[in-house]
């Protein structure tokens, strides 16, 4: 099954965007259409179709990190409670002053 | 879930520290299948992880909306995934170009019907399957692999995931057609070979 006809090749580029609803109607009034006569741009958005649900359902495998370690946990919270004793206000005005203080 | 990152995150940015371990857990579990699907390997994806985590947990304190942080985390993660493949073996970038995955270019393979009508429609993914999309998604150039990830994979609506990758909504939709022809142009040579 080979697509040779131009119409096929320029409407390749939209087949996300029409399986995704995001085309205007005119657009994918046009794929439609296209797809009504021609049965190798059907079959192809179709396995399009197919391998964008497979991804969509990879999200319902498990897949789960190991327990968080100890020393991992640690390192967080150490983390997390320095960034709490610096006042987020403090940080955002070193940020913005032109010139350190000292500099002045 | 996200509905839950944000509660945590509130209450974490808020500086309660009986929920810095419910965020944590809910943050790693959110993000362990983006960073194994990026990296390939588990014990990357852990380093990733954790890379997140200490970032994520540094500057939480300036999330200006705690509804945004599943982008947010994400956007995180993508910048430790990218510092990670300059220290390691992660592809090298390039870039995905329309005319490579047109149906006539390449192989030159077209699916078989039959084939594609074989796959499991609803059910869940064997793992054979499984592992051939994982294989498919991971010889994609990263940026492209990303943007199939958070859209298709994890689902994140296309403000999201623009916001996550740092790119306007026209890169996104064009990495995230190219990644999707990517990945079926090798699930049918795998199709067809089997």
């Amino acid at each position: 099954m080979k697509h040779k006809s131009q119409k096929c090749l320029r409407l390749f580029a939209k087949l996300s965007g029409f399986l995704d609803g995001e085309l205007s109607k005119t657009e994918a009034a046009a794929i439609r259409r296209h797809l009504a006569d021609c049965r190798n741009c059907e079959v192809f958005l179709d396995t399009l179709r197919q391998t964008v649900e497979l991804c969509r359902r990879m999200h319902t495998t498990k897949a789960a990190p190991g327990p968080l370690k100890a020393a991992a946990r640690r390192q967080l919270l150490a983390a997390w409670r320095a960034a709490k004793i610096t006042p987020p206000d403090a940080t955002l005005r070193r940020a913005r002053s032109p010139r350190p203080p000292d500099a002045r | 879930v996200s509905d839950d990152l944000a509660t945590l995150a509130a209450a974490v940015k808020g500086g309660d520290e009986s929920a810095f371990e419910a965020f944590a857990q809910a943050a790693r579990r959110r993000l362990y299948r983006f960073g194994q699907l990026m990296c390939g390997q588990r014990e990357d994806a852990e380093d990733v992880l954790q890379d997140t985590l200490l970032t994520a947990f540094r500057s939480l304190h300036r999330l200006k909306s705690p509804d945004a942080v599943q982008a947010w985390l994400f956007r995180v993660a993508r910048n430790a995934c990218l510092m990670k493949r300059r220290r390691s073996k992660f592809a090298p970038q390039r870039e995905l170009s329309l005319e490579e995955l047109m149906p006539e270019a390449g192989d030159g393979a077209q699916p078989r019907v039959e084939e594609w009508k074989a796959l499991p429609e609803k059910s869940a993914l064997n793992q054979e399957l499984r592992d051939r999309l994982s294989a498919a998604i991971l010889t994609l150039p990263p940026l492209y692999r990303m943007t199939l990830i958070l859209r298709d994979v994890e689902g994140l609506s296309p403000e999201e995931a623009a916001q996550a990758l740092g790119v306007n909504q026209k890169a996104l939709k064009m990495r995230l057609h190219r990644a999707r022809l990517a990945v079926r142009k090798q699930l049918a040579a795998y199709l067809e070979k089997r």
